[in-house]
């Protein structure tokens, strides 16, 4: 069994059980939130900012999701 | 995945066919249940009656409950179900244990955290499962305890496929520091999660990969579609 699969199977158990640490899938995106998200991927965030907003993605799956996009090109 | 064999298999236990009933009542399975109990923690003794009552309870469950059969919704393997099953009696019948042992003890007025919440119900229903509590619990207090950045990183390659190339240039990071960021919270992950299940209930005997197993199976079978 890989990490990956592991982890997808952790995630797939928390999503359903417990979705505030899954990751919700109906919060939204605010344009503040991405512009945070941009610059992030931009590289342009302190290692606080990171931590802050990680914890923010990590609730919020549309959020990650938009990070994933930029990351993915 | 849809288990199709077992599928067919329970449907025709369900509907009377007595060699499916027999294959399922065998003395194969009763014993095979037995082992995994014991294998976590529960007495010989223990394990042969929950073995044995559950078997009984996939036919003409007590107290006018419907078969537990009737819930396996071919998502997982039967023996799968049927473990996982098992394995929630086990802590259930645990916390009653010492529930009881502790019962003159406690004030049952108490706040939320007193054992007497730690209870699951009587049935296998997914809303008072002692399993689904116990492993979300954990990976709760687990995932409290790690690194948010790194968690975030293992997200994003674990399950949206973001590569580590170029997660590593977002920072300015070799890609092997982008790996060992992920694999360390892991790990973290696997120990704390572990840890916090010791602590609340030290008598079970799960190896990380049966963790992870009863969480696929939790998935599997509490949320997959229904036949």
């Amino acid at each position: 069994m890989t990490m990956d699969t592991n982890y997808q199977t952790i995630h797939t158990f928390l999503q359903a059980f417990a979705p505030e640490i899954g990751g919700r899938s109906s919060d939204v995106v605010t344009p503040e939130l991405e512009r945070t998200i941009q610059s992030f991927a931009a590289g342009e965030l302190s290692e606080d900012q990171v931590n802050e907003l990680s914890r923010e993605l990590l609730s919020n799956e549309n959020a990650l999701e938009k990070l994933a996009s930029l990351l993915k090109g | 995945m849809a288990h199709e064999e077992d599928i067919a298999l329970v449907e025709a236990a369900l509907a009377g066919d007595v060699a499916a009933s027999t294959r399922i009542r065998s003395d194969e399975i009763t014993g095979w249940l037995t082992a995994v109990l014991a294998k976590r923690g529960a007495s010989q003794t223990e394990a042969q009656d929950l073995a044995a009552d559950l078997i009984a309870d996939c036919f003409g469950a007590r107290e006018g409950k419907p078969p537990l059969l009737e819930s396996y919704n071919g998502q997982g393997p039967l023996r799968g179900f049927l473990s996982r099953a098992a394995i929630n009696r086990l802590i259930d019948l645990k916390r009653r244990q010492k529930f009881q042992g502790n019962l003159p003890e406690r004030n049952l007025e108490s706040g939320p955290t007193d054992e007497f919440d730690l209870l699951a119900g009587e049935d296998d229903a997914p809303t008072d499962d002692a399993l689904v509590a116990l492993l979300r619990d954990s990976l709760i207090t687990a995932f409290s305890k790690c690194n948010p950045r790194d968690l975030m990183l293992m997200r994003l390659v674990a399950i949206h496929g973001v590569r580590q190339e170029a997660i590593a240039a977002m920072f300015g990071w070799s890609q092997s520091k982008v790996s060992r960021a992920i694999g360390g919270v892991m790990e973290e992950i696997r120990e704390k999660t572990l840890e916090e299940m010791t602590k609340s209930d030290p008598w079970l005997e799960l190896e990380w990969d049966d963790f992870v197993s009863l969480c696929r199976s939790s998935s599997d079978f509490l949320v997959g579609a229904m036949r």
